[in-house]
């Protein structure tokens, strides 16, 4: 089986998210797993971090975050034209898109580790930079400049949220103690992080379960979208950590990052800041299409995508 | 024995998404109310099942005691900012307690 087995708790929570099953994964639980998650991840970065000249990460960093906003202003005037959406809800979407979903980005790395294939481990600090910026996009997109947006409260909840705070706090913590000083905290971070994960997934199934009626609102315009989109920006994903020096498995996880959909941060921050989008509909599609699609399907294909491009191009 | 005296106070409830918490609160204070309690609530309405469980899908139930002219402030200010775009139902009670003038 070339899935990763974590994958299979996913669907066992869709199943039983489908069939009505009276399992719950409580919110105290999930807020649990998600900050475990994060700071594992935040941790790993760090500690690669480490043994890495942080200057060679500036060029890469700002490249992967301008190219990013590509996926907002490529997946915007699509929703607008061919989706025929009005403007708060392309933009809510358009955010999402630019966002990224830290669980599936674990899903990525877990895939690559069981496929043996070497990885930067510094990617996670990717993963903080490529986080907000999109927000900001889509708050413009919706918006403009000058109309009144509360950007202090929106610069807080984007900033100030878990996500970033852990991230960032977990990749310090990770870099100032190096490897050898944390490795205390190996044991609990790396060795048992798959099996947190396996239950995060499992609620993430339950969740995905719950979205699915959403879908019924979006049409068939959005599903093919929540698929499309993540393929198109997975290529670019692929492109840019090959033009980047990244290895193939540096490479791989940069498309799964562009090719995610944010559900936490970016939800939260487009409800404040543009309470006109209906969240159905972007949350049922980042959640209800996307997130399966990259779980089940996308992260192999993005990774055999990788492997082609450095074949014909070493 | 004399009993405790009380007097009328007025309680305003909102029923709220959870996201609407953090917009609303300065409202409330902004409307002369001295200060206000928060829950989580579960149910259903018109945007569907609220069930509490994770990921935009609780709301809150906000209680204000304050004076009958913030009251009606709150219900004004609240409906006409956040009714539009948010989940949200707000009613007021008549209520009685001690101590009615520190509201």
């Amino acid at each position: 089986m070339r899935l990763d087995p974590v994958v299979g708790f996913f669907v066992l929570g869709l199943l039983a998210g489908l069939l009505r099953s009276d399992l719950k994964l409580s919110s105290g639980l999930s807020d649990t797993l998600i900050i475990y998650l994060l700071i594992a991840i935040g941790l790993k970065g760090g500690f690669e971090l480490a043994n890495t000249p942080v200057q060679d990460l500036v060029l890469p960093i700002i490249v992967a975050v301008l190219m990013s906003a590509g996926t907002p202003l490529i997946a915007f005037p699509i929703l607008r034209r061919l989706g025929r959406l009005a403007r708060p809800d392309a933009a809510s979407i358009a955010a999402h898109y630019g966002s990224v979903s830290v669980v599936t980005f674990a899903v990525g790395t877990s895939y690559l580790t069981r496929q043996g294939v070497e990885y930067e481990g510094y990617m996670s600090v990717f993963l903080v930079f490529l986080e907000f910026p999109a927000l900001i996009i889509g708050v413009l997109l919706a918006k403009g400049l000058n109309r009144n947006t509360d950007w202090r409260l929106l610069a807080h909840e984007v900033l100030a949220g878990k996500a970033i705070v852990l991230l960032i706090g977990a990749l310090a913590i990770g870099w100032l103690w190096g490897r050898d000083g944390a490795e205390a905290l190996a044991l609990f971070y790396d060795d048992l992080f798959k099996g947190f994960l396996s239950l995060f997934l499992l609620g993430m199934g339950l969740v995905t379960a719950a979205r699915i009626s959403d879908l019924r609102k979006a049409g068939v315009f959005l599903v093919l979208f929540g698929i499309a989109l993540p393929v198109l920006s997975a290529v670019g994903g692929v492109l840019i950590g090959w033009s980047l020096g990244l290895s193939l498995g540096g490479a791989t996880l940069l498309a799964v990052l562009y090719a995610s959909a944010s559900y936490i941060a970016a939800p939260a921050a487009m409800r404040i800041a543009i309470p006109e989008a209906n969240p159905a509909l972007s949350i049922g599609v980042s959640l209800g299409v996307t997130f399966p699609f990259n779980v089940l399907v996308g992260v192999p294909l993005y990774h055999a995508m990788a492997r082609w491009l450095f074949g014909v191009m070493p | 024995m004399n009993p405790t005296p009380v007097g009328p106070i007025k309680l305003v409830v909102l029923i709220c998404e959870e996201a609407l918490e953090q917009l609303v609160g300065p409202d409330i204070i902004a409307a002369g109310a001295k200060g206000y309690t928060v829950c989580d609530a579960r149910g259903r309405g018109n945007r569907g099942v609220r069930d509490a469980s994770w990921l935009l899908s609780s709301n809150v139930r906000i209680e204000v005691l304050c004076s009958e002219a913030a009251a009606w402030r709150i219900v004004d200010v609240v409906e006409t900012k956040y009714s539009a775009n948010y989940g949200l139902v707000a009613y007021v009670h008549d209520v009685a307690g001690p101590r009615a003038d520190k509201f």
